[in-house]
């Protein structure tokens, strides 16, 4: 990541699991997550989600995994509300915006206001079932890392009888 | 990359009754074998120094064995096809003959290890013969062996 999606986003919530690679997972993973992620709320269309996608994975990121890391750490909402805005920024410096936009815009800072309000109210037991979820799988994870280390090192490094031998009582 | 093997480590006792030992009658005065044994395959017999110990109690080859506390005792790692011999262990009978008392074994003097199809070989050069059959051997150690991949 080169930065500037930081900058754009401001401070991540779970600072601690960003850059931590949980799989790698297509777009239309993602797809599935964002809808049913925005499966209770109003004013998400196909259109934002796309915008998501194409932000995320071809400008920003680069990699659908982390991508999709962001997306998990509760910060969904924040992002979504961002972009919301940055588009009525970006309208409202227009020149001279049509009536049909301009009813658009006034439409989506709605959804804005009443985003940012279920986001209040529904962000945080989310983040933390999210953050209790991650914490599970980083568990795990880290079993499975362990393991694996454990049987890599008794496995991987020998290749014969003689090799074990060598190594292990230096003849 | 080379392909990964399993292994399981096993104390070895290795008895003049052993599967892989092959009693043998030596001649007088000619230094020859007592003992055969043959590394099978798929395994490594580590002998570790001050650890492990051998012993070996030759008899005389008549109808009514005695012991023969006189000669020296050498015990040899060989090829598969008996052609190079290393000496590892040399010295006069008695040196051999404990079997219990752990202040009077003989221990090996450094590590070594016996590969499959490798000899170990011990002969004895005495003035009398002795028969592989009334005679005592025991050899501690660590086997070795490879199992294989279960996936």
């Amino acid at each position: 990541m080169d930065g500037k999606f930081e900058e754009w986003l401001g401070e991540p919530l779970f600072p601690e699991f960003v850059g931590r690679t949980l799989g790698v997972v297509g777009a239309d993973v993602i797809t599935e997550y964002l809808k049913k992620r925005f499966a209770g709320l109003r004013g998400i269309s196909d259109e934002i989600i796309q915008a998501i996608l194409g932000f995320g994975s071809i400008k920003v990121l680069g990699k659908r995994h982390e991508f999709f890391i962001y997306f998990g750490q509760g910060i969904l909402y924040e992002l979504v509300a961002r972009i919301i805005r940055e588009r009525v920024v970006k309208a409202k410096k227009s020149e001279e915006p049509l009536a049909q936009e301009e009813g658009d815009l006034e439409e989506l800072e709605k959804e804005l206001t009443e985003l940012e309000k279920e986001v209040g109210a529904s962000k945080e037991p989310e983040a933390q079932k999210q953050a209790e979820e991650l914490a599970e799988v980083e568990k795990e994870l880290e079993k499975l890392e362990e393991e694996v280390g454990t049987s890599k090192a008794s496995v991987d490094s020998y290749t014969s009888l003689e090799d074990y031998v060598a190594k292990k009582y230096k003849i | 990359m080379p392909a990964k093997i399993q292994v399981v480590e096993l104390p070895l006792e290795i008895t003049e009754t052993s599967d892989i030992v092959t009693a043998k009658t030596t001649t007088a005065n000619i230094e020859s074998e007592l003992f055969e044994i043959k590394v099978p395959r798929d395994a490594v017999y580590v002998f570790r120094e001050n650890v492990d110990s051998v012993t070996v109690i030759p008899y005389t080859n008549e109808a009514t064995p005695t012991q023969i506390t006189e000669g020296q005792i050498t015990i040899y790692l060989s090829d598969a096809n008996k052609m190079t011999k290393w000496s590892l262990a040399k010295a006069p009978v008695t040196a051999f003959s404990e079997i219990q008392d752990k202040n009077k074994l003989y221990f090996w003097k450094k590590s070594w290890k016996a590969t499959s199809d490798q000899y170990i070989l011990v002969t004895l050069y005495s003035s009398k013969t002795a028969s592989g059959s009334n005679s005592k051997l025991r050899i501690t150690g660590i086997q070795v062996i490879r199992v294989p991949l279960i996936s």
